[in-house]
């Protein structure tokens, strides 16, 4: 009886939990939707599903949009950006957690607030110290101001999980005169997985669709990211509804695609961690 | 020992993520082969590359074949490369001080340049100018926007002026004739709300300043040019009842009767797209806008119906005959640190020395972008032209000429005063703000960029000494 | 060994551990140092000149500071934050958390309904915005579609262009897009709570809502403390979806700090005022950090 009562009960949670998704979800299926279709169609019927699917939309908006060089240089940009962020990171955020360090909560609580800066008020004196250093117009100049903005809140991320996993193992390990390196390498990282997953998933997210810094430091137009061509596309086309919806879904797919391969860990990172203080 | 057993049971749970490992595995290997496929970025030669950076989403299609091309055939040694830089305005000022700016500089109108010029980072251009005579290739006041202090440190790379757009088809249904003086223009405002449809369409969602074409208009249109020339070279405060009753019959038509897209709340909703959608399908009369809207004249073709244009009315008999109000849009300077400012300057000769080549450019954006202000007549248009818009060509230059002409606030207004105009009336149209605190506010910023020394270069209109 | 070659030894091994363990936090701080802290340390010094942005600067003292307690559009901008702030610790919250116990307590599409609310997180803000101002267009969105077809009128409003709502709409726009993220980190920190705790509850006679109350919400405080912190923060510094749909307006109406700076810098060409304005909005993170410091001297464990 208890069990037959509590079947009943999740009916309501069905309910609102589906009302919440149809609110998360249908905007994006307009978008998509909207892809499909000429202007003219989207104009009469901008709700409608598509008569039929207008693929061209599609193949104008990737020439147009350029998107062979952008998603090249974005996938340049953002791999290496998490791989440099996760790695620093998840040493800064070992050290944090795990060596009591004199200081250490200071730190941890700089590095929260570090992303509290807005950009506007610093990228005019960074871009003039960058050009002292050569670091103008290269992925690698960039990927280093990413690295910086970014690491701070992902060791910040990646302490709280470290800060939750079981002294016993570190401890055993030490008894064992094991070093930094292997409690660190064999240990830590293994056992802090998901909560890698979590920061790179936030970072990558981040460097993907960033803009302002990258074009005031690539004025390059070959190594310009993605986040340009969708912008070009608004300049250019913004009245082209069909073709304007196809540019932004053609930005969001890969970052769908990878979230939705890596989600189960992701969501496991964040329920492991806990993302206590 | 404990430590290998622990290890022994990390590993094992690793094991149990086999699956996460692989698939991140393969996500790793998509990186890479992305990467191996990025080719290496080589020497270009030792060709000295002179660079300008221009607006996104405003190059005319062939540019490369009828401009870079040619160029760079008859300069050897030499290659010209024109980059489309998003958000060119913020980008250039965060650029520009640290040395790392093009050596063709475009900015948005002549009001940006004085403060490059106040800081130094742009070169005269009065030894280019007379070594090609570019006084005599552009038009006369277009050429004189680019002085500041009485040199020259700009030209300006397109034209512009406000117009009456309207829709053809609907008006020849009812009957309409385009308005040339307020009587005229309120009735035919309240004959189309009447029958459902809006009298103008216009908005500033997209483009917050688009405030400041519509209070140019009624400034111009209403206290007239005279009277704006007197404010604008001093000799007459804003304050003065010929601005505070062109403000007062703006109010009217915008926030009152609102005439601009149905209401002032739908004004500021209302955005590019809009326009284009409720003009050609007759949801809308009329517009007042630029003449780069030429460009998106197209969009009639789509809905079956047809357009034309007519100068904007004349709202008070002191404004005279109608008019054109003059604009320049982009400008272009020389980077004071370029090695190379002769031959950008030579780049900038060649495209003020050719009306035709101009013209072949322009056309592809309907002479609403790159249309240099050089001394065209009706031959050197492409034959297949539209007659609207050689109509109004000919006629700019025949009114202008005449000294009949208006002023834009985005040629000839400072940053300062400029900004304020068309932030600050937004809390006027609401009735936040009086309009003799309105134009009180404007005057300071007036004063204040006087005091600067940060006016810009002002032809007379007719009828002023 | 003696015990004072043991304590020796172990007072070194506590030294390499330090050092050791400031040679792992050293580049990330070292980045940070050079590419955010120095760069802002020279923007800030910025708010006590006259500089245009380009070219030379005087110094002028506190003479911006001045100007800025007598402007009334950075009062308004500084209520507006005030505002978003207040807006995104109800609306969001309660949406996840909401979400977050209604989730917990099944089991079945768990996973389908936390990546269907997370994947607007994962949207690009210019994606979002272009999106929303579509949907909510005057003319054409959803506004009119629902007076045609329902009779529906409350969505039939320029949201945007309206004094009133302009505001509340960009915030929605937002809000669409993050609350999906507070949700999942409630939805894991909920996962970690003692299933017993619950039972417990129930034997007692408690309903869901006293559930949620005595059980969840005290079990959860440190994620939930930690966003409310987060949010702070973020809701003073918010610029990307405010400048993209109505770039502060109407008059105003939606200008936030973030903005504000934005138009001083970039259209009034004030950098120096501009650099004042961004000295508050650090005072803003770090009041707002001094809050979290305080509660946990205070013994809340966050």
């Amino acid at each position: 009886m208890f069990r037959e009562r509590r079947r009943v009960s999740t009916l309501p949670n069905y309910i609102i939990l589906t009302l919440m998704a149809i609110f998360a979800l249908a905007p994006i299926l307009l978008l998509v939707s909207g892809s499909f279709k000429s202007t003219a169609e989207f104009t009469i019927s901008p709700f409608a599903l598509p008569e039929e699917l207008l693929w061209s939309n599609y193949t104008t908006a990737w020439e147009q949009g350029n998107y062979a060089t952008t998603i090249r240089n974005s996938t340049i940009l953002t791999s290496f950006t998490v791989l440099f962020t996760v790695a620093l990171a998840g040493l800064a955020a070992y050290a944090l957690s795990r060596l009591n360090l004199k200081g250490g909560n200071i730190i941890s609580f700089y590095f929260l607030i570090g992303t509290g800066v807005p950009a506007q008020l610093f990228i005019i004196p960074l871009f003039y110290i960058w050009k002292q250093l050569g670091l103008i117009n290269s992925h690698a100049g960039l990927i280093i101001i990413y690295v910086a903005l970014q690491a701070p809140f992902a060791t910040y991320l990646l302490r709280s999980y470290m800060v939750a996993l079981p002294q016993d193992f570190i401890d055993a390990a030490r008894i064992d005169g094991a070093s930094n390196v292997q409690v660190l390498r064999e240990i830590i990282i293994p056992l802090s997985w998901p909560g890698f997953l979590t920061a790179a998933l936030v970072v990558g997210l981040f460097t993907w669709n960033e803009f302002l810094f990258a074009i005031t430091f690539l004025p390059s137009p070959d190594l310009k990211p993605i986040a340009t061509s969708l912008y070009a596309f608004q300049q250019r086309f913004g009245r082209d509804w069909g073709l304007t919806n196809a540019g932004s879904v053609i930005m969001i797919v890969p970052v769908l695609i990878l979230f939705l391969l890596l989600q189960r860990n992701f969501i496991e990172g964040l329920t492991q961690g806990g993302l206590k203080a | 020992m404990l430590y290998l057993i622990l290890k022994q049971a990390v590993h094992t749970s690793i094991f149990k993520e086999a699956a996460v490992k692989t698939r991140i595995l393969s996500v790793m290997l998509i990186f890479s082969i992305v990467l191996m496929a990025v080719p290496a970025v080589g020497a270009q030669g030792d060709e000295t590359v002179i660079t300008w950076w221009t607006e996104v989403g405003t190059v005319p299609t062939n540019l490369q074949e009828v401009f870079i091309d040619p160029w760079n055939a008859a300069h050897p040694g030499y290659r010209l490369e024109i980059i489309e830089k998003e958000d060119l305005e913020a980008v250039l000022r965060t650029t520009i001080a640290a040395g790392e700016a093009p050596d063709i500089l475009q900015t948005a109108g002549a009001s940006y340049i004085a403060e490059f010029v106040k800081a130094g980072l742009v070169q005269p251009l009065d030894d280019y100018a007379e070594q090609w005579d570019w006084a005599d290739k552009l038009l006369p006041w277009a050429y004189e926007t680019g002085f500041i202090g009485g040199t020259l440190y700009s030209v300006p790379l397109t034209y512009e002026s406000m117009i009456l757009m309207y829709n053809r088809t609907l008006f020849e249904e009812h009957g309409w004739t385009p308005p040339t003086n307020l009587e005229e223009f309120t009735a035919l405002a309240e004959a189309a709300e009447a029958a459902g449809i809006h009298p103008m369409v216009y908005g500033n969602a997209n483009w917050q300043p688009s405030n400041e074409q519509v209070v140019g208009v009624y400034l111009n249109n209403v206290a007239g040019p005279q009277n704006v020339y007197a404010a604008l070279i001093g000799e007459k405060p804003w304050t003065d009842p010929e601005f505070v009753e062109a403000l007062e019959l703006l109010q009217t038509h915008i926030a009152d009767n609102g005439w601009f897209s149905g209401s002032l709340e739908n004004y500021f909703a209302t955005g590019w797209d809009d326009y284009w959608a409720e003009l050609p399908t007759g949801e809308a009369a009329m517009m007042m806008t630029g003449t780069w809207a030429f460009y998106m004249t197209f969009s009639f073709d789509e809905a079956g119906t047809e357009w034309d244009w007519a100068p904007l009315p004349i709202f008070n008999d002191r404004a005279g005959e109608y008019n054109y109000e003059l604009a320049t849009g982009s400008t272009l300077s020389i980077n004071a640190v370029s090695p190379n400012a002769d031959v950008a300057a030579d780049v900038i000769n060649y495209l003020l020395s050719d009306p035709a080549r101009v013209l072949e450019l322009s056309s592809t954006k309907q002479f609403g972008e790159y249309m240099v202000p050089l001394h065209y007549t009706e031959e050197d248009f492409p034959a297949d032209t539209d007659e609207r818009l050689i109509r109004f060509f000919s006629d700019f230059a025949e009114v202008t000429g005449e000294g009949r002409f208006g002023y834009t606030t985005w040629t000839f207004w400072p940053a300062g005063p400029n900004v304020q105009l068309w932030q600050e009336i937004e809390l006027v149209w609401f009735g936040e703000m009086s309009i003799e605190d309105y134009l009180a506010r404007h005057q300071a910023e007036w004063d204040a960029a006087r005091a600067a020394g940060l006016e810009l270069a002002v032809p007379a209109p007719a009828g002023v000494e | 060994m003696t015990a004072t070659a043991l304590q020796q030894e172990a007072q070194r091994a506590k030294r390499r551990q330090q050092i050791g363990g400031w040679l792992f936090v050293a580049p990330v701080l070292l980045l940070n140092l050079i590419v955010v802290v120095i760069p802002s340390a020279i923007g800030l010094g910025m708010a006590f000149t006259d500089w245009s942005g380009v070219g030379s600067m005087n110094f002028i003292g506190l003479a911006n500071f001045q100007r800025l307690f007598q402007d009334g559009v950075f009062f308004k901008a500084l209520t507006h934050n005030l505002l978003w702030t207040a807006f995104f610790l109800i609306v969001p919250v309660a949406l996840g958390l909401l979400g977050a116990y209604l989730l917990s307590g099944i089991k079945r599409g768990q996973m389908f309904f936390r990546v269907a609310y997370f994947i607007p997180y994962v949207i690009a803000a210019v994606v979002n915005t272009q999106l929303w101002r579509y949907l909510l267009n005057p003319r054409v969105g959803i506004g009119p579609a629902l007076s045609q077809c329902c009779g529906i009128e409350f969505l039939n409003v320029p949201v945007f262009g309206s004094r009133d709502l302009a505001l509340l709409g960009v915030a929605f726009v937002d809000m669409w897009h993050f609350w999906g993220f507070l949700l999942v980190l409630y939805l894991a920190a909920m996962s970690g709570v003692d299933i017993e705790l619950y039972e417990v509850a129930r034997l007692d006679g408690a309903g869901r809502w006293a559930q949620f109350r005595h059980v969840t919400l005290p079990s959860i405080r440190p994620t939930l403390v930690f966003t409310i912190l987060m949010i702070t923060i973020w809701s003073g510094l918010v610029f990307d979806y405010v400048f993209i749909i109505t770039g502060g307006g109407p008059a105003n109406a939606s200008e936030v700090m973030g903005t504000l700076l934005y138009t001083t810098a970039f259209q009034r060409f004030e950098a120096g005022y501009a650099a004042a304005i961004g000295i508050f909005m650090a005072l803003w993170v770090a009041i707002a950090t001094g809050g979290f410091v305080l509660l946990r001297k205070l013994g809340w464990e966050v």
